[in-house]
């Protein structure tokens, strides 16, 4: 092991893997901070070049692209309320009502803080379960699979908070909206209005396009001012932030072993690791009120779930052979096309190249967090300019990321729709989040639920005799019941109620 | 909205933004190739017919009159039958050319109404075949062929969808073979597929082809049964094939990557594609890389191709009933 990752240190004194990493590492930002666009586009993109490489130095390119994705994504979702790729759809939550209330700054270096010790921490628990990767695949099955999406659509009436009819309500339509397509489960289609371009369903990126961040543009049409409001000072100071995800010791933790664990579930996508932390998160604060209101928490679970859940994605795809999300997959592809065998074997025989890939993503994401740092205040300057300029800038670019994934102009018609649908959920007073995260999840758990009854002949023990299943579903029952001990035992505090 | 700047400044973003789409690229010169050649890749990045696509069209430019780029466009959707309809409805003066997937968007036509009609494509060559193998994993009980026609419980088959090649080839082996069986589906590629036979969750599994599950059999996480063949297979060769199980019928049976131009494309210029592709597969580079990456080359020219799709359709065309029911059920 150790003679493996030297041979991966002696790369990084070369001139070109060094240069390389660096424009990875610009790559990665740009396309996660562009709306709709993110690692999986650039990753294919760049594959070509990368043929007549030396696998080494191909390696710790891709993997720098890859490193910097998560924090690029942060940045519009901060500034602009724009998931920069899906994954970063929590951090809008928290990230952009700090933005509103001039403290772009600080929210910039939370998140990249949090995207940086995220990244290392998910990192460290990659090296450290290499050895057990076998036994941690085949613990992951459909059941558990279920359970654990269960758990994230119990999450949408945490989301709710205060508004529960309509968050569940919205919660219900995400469902719905989820299940328009074709199901291999049942092998119909269904919902698909009979027009072949639903057949895969509502495609998520333009439709998280649409809702958060057309529908937030739209909205600022209609009030005009600025993003950062009109007389808030300039931004708070970046090293606030750095300050707060030290402070948040606990919730950074708890976020990042979220990240991980949900990264090394192969399928489960990134997309719902950080709206479970951000729920955990909030769960577990003093003050879950302050959530979605510009509490720093909320990025800190948001981004370091994110940056965590690489780490844990490589650890199938390596140790396995099997993709633990999509950019995974392209990785894998860039293995069979740099003539690597990849399996079980991987791991064996080209250590040095996984190392390699944790190497580059190490140092991208340092590189990422850093730039994040230093830059913070001149991209804080964009809450600062009247909307009347950005609105029309940040459509175009939703446009374009809605198109550029298919090239299929219904995509960026769906954007449009959902963008206008997105808007008029926020006048009326449903939660946007709500919606999301029903229709993110829906689909999967109905999947999840299906394959597990198939699995067992129909018999329904499927869900209560693996361990595992157990114990997420205990975890699901405390949190269903712990607002009602704790209301319950602050009900007899107090003298009254309500 | 009272600021006439702002609506100027919003036509002006659109116009940018149309511009952009819609920009055609200009052609340069005359004869075959003027421009960039775009493959279409009907499914997305990374899986088996996007990296045939990406290492052919790496060695492929050379073999062509004049050097242009060939960029992988890949256009998922609707089970590979989005990409096959963008190729068919492509300009067809040789820019844009498609990788397919034989029987699957073949049997598609089959069972449901599509826009394309696969013997009208303008077809250039193939790359591979892809035969299939049937595993159990490790600690299984099945132990051949038999041990499964006689099981007391159907045996559960993993498979993303039962449209999918791994699928059919579930479908028709177990109908033909009588064995009792359940599909399990909607696993999000055929790895997790493979996976879902390792952890023991289902009995059997042929997603993936011998190619893909070759690495798992070499761990020994999966054991194939039998191979879905007429001779022994070159890395399986202690796998019985089942012919010498007695089902013939089953052998041709197979998943073939057919690479082809939009219907109407000029014969002089298929006749260009596909003497660079023939040279493409024979290249020293190529060659080199599928050895390494342990992916077989079945080359073959437009109208062997051609030969392929016809024996392939009448094949399934007798199972054409079993087929819609055993897809719907």
């Amino acid at each position: 092991m150790i003679e493996a990752f030297l041979q991966a240190l002696t790369y990084l004194l070369r001139g070109d893997t060094i240069i390389l990493i660096f424009l990875g590492n610009i790559i990665g930002l740009i396309f996660g901070a562009l709306p709709g666009l993110g690692g999986v586009i650039a990753l294919a993109i760049i594959l070509p070049f990368t043929f007549g490489m030396d696998p080494m130095v191909a390696f710790f390119f891709l993997s720098a692209i890859m490193g910097s994705v998560a924090f690029g994504g942060s940045i519009s979702a901060i500034l602009l309320n724009t998931p920069g790729t899906a994954p970063n759809a929590a951090t809008c939550l928290d990230g952009y009502p700090m933005a509103c209330k001039g403290e772009a700054r600080k929210a910039l270096g939370i998140s990249a803080t949090a995207c940086g010790l995220g990244a290392i921490f998910g990192l460290i628990v990659l090296v450290l379960l290499i050895p057990v990767v076998r036994r941690i695949v085949m613990l992951f099955g459909p059941p558990e699979f279920f359970m654990l999406v269960l758990f994230g659509l119990i999450t949408v009436a945490f989301a709710a908070k205060g508004n529960l009819l309509n968050g569940l309500f919205a919660g219900g339509v995400g469902i719905l909206l989820s299940m328009i397509g074709y199901s291999p489960v049942f092998g119909i289609l269904r919902f698909n209005l009979g027009s072949e371009y639903l057949w895969d369903g509502i495609e998520m990126i333009p439709f998280l396009i649409g809702i958060f961040a057309l529908s937030e543009l739209i909205n600022y049409s209609v009030k005009g001012g600025k993003i950062a409001g009109e007389e808030q000072a300039a931004g708070g100071k970046t090293i606030d932030g750095v300050k707060e995800v030290f402070r948040h010791k606990a919730c950074f933790l708890q976020s990042s072993i979220i990240g991980v664990v949900i990264g090394i579930i192969p399928g489960v996508g990134g997309t719902v690791a950080n709206f479970i932390a951000y729920i955990a998160a909030m769960h577990t604060a003093d003050n879950p009120e302050t959530f979605g209101q510009g509490n720093p928490a909320g990025i800190v679970a948001s981004e370091s779930s994110n940056d965590a859940k690489d780490g844990g994605a490589l650890l199938p795809t390596v140790g396995f052979g099997i993709p633990g999300s999509a950019e995974m997959a392209v990785l894998l592809g860039g293995f069979i096309l740099h003539g690597l065998e990849v399996g079980p074997m991987l791991i064996r025989e080209h250590l040095d190249i996984v190392f390699a890939l944790l190497l580059g993503l190490l140092i991208s994401n340092i590189l990422a967090s850093s730039f994040g740092l230093l830059m913070s205040k001149h991209l804080a300057k964009l809450t600062h300019i009247n909307v009347y300029y950005i609105v029309p800038m940040v459509a175009v670019l939703c446009f374009v990321g809605a198109y550029v994934l298919r090239e299929n102009i219904w995509d960026v018609v769906l954007a449009l729709v959902a963008g206008v649908f997105g808007y008029f959920m926020m006048k009326f007073g449903f939660p946007n989040i709500c919606l999301v995260i029903g229709f993110i999840l829906g689909v999967l758990a109905e999947k999840a639920f299906h394959q597990s009854l198939m699995m067992s002949y129909g018999s329904y023990a499927v869900f209560f005799n693996r361990t595992i299943t157990l114990i997420i579903l205990g975890l699901i029952i405390l949190v269903l019941i712990l607002p009602f001990i704790t209301g319950f035992r602050k009900g007899r505090n107090s003298e009254s109620d309500s | 909205m009272k600021n006439k700047k702002f609506y100027l400044y919003l036509a002006f973003s659109f116009v940018i933004f149309f511009t952009f789409v819609l920009a055609p690229t200009v052609a340069a010169g005359k004869g075959f190739p003027q421009k960039t050649i775009t493959w279409i890749v009907t499914y997305p990045p990374g899986g088996g017919f996007d990296t045939y696509a990406r290492a052919i069209a790496k060695h492929m430019p050379k073999y062509l009159p004049r050097k242009v780029q060939i960029v992988i466009k890949n256009s998922p959707g609707a089970g590979g039958r989005y990409g096959t309809n963008l190729l068919y409805r492509a300009r067809p003066n040789g820019h844009t050319i498609g990788i397919l997937n034989v029987p699957g968007v073949l049997i598609s036509q089959m069972v449901m109404k599509t826009k394309y009609d696969m013997t009208q494509f303008a077809y250039i060559g193939a790359c591979d075949q892809v035969k299939y193998c049937l595993s159990v994993p490790k600690n299984s009980p099945f132990k051949s062929l038999k041990d499964l026609q006689q099981a007391k419980k159907p045996v559960r088959m993993s498979t993303t969808g039962k449209g999918s090649s791994g699928g059919l080839m579930s479908i028709m082996t177990a109908e033909f073979t009588k064995i009792p069986y359940t599909m399990v589906t909607g696993y999000k590629g055929a790895p997790a597929s493979m996976v879902a036979a390792i952890r023991g969750d289902v009995d059997a599994v042929m997603d993936g082809g011998i190619e893909s599950q070759l690495t798992y059999i070499t761990e020994g996480e999966l054991i194939p049964l039998f191979v879905l063949g007429s001779k022994k297979e070159k890395y399986l060769p202690d796998v019985i094939t089942i012919k010498e199980l007695g089902y013939p019928e089953l052998a041709p049976l197979g998943m073939y990557r057919l690479i082809a131009a939009p219907p109407g494309t000029p014969k002089d210029i298929v006749t260009i594609l596909e003497k660079a592709l023939l040279k493409t597969l024979d290249d020293t580079d190529f060659r080199a890389w599928s050895k390494k990456a342990k992916r077989s080359i079945h080359p073959s020219n437009g109208k062997e191709a051609r030969d392929i799709l016809k024996a392939q359709a009448k094949l399934y065309e007798q199972y054409r009933e079993l087929l819609k029911k055993a897809v719907k059920k």
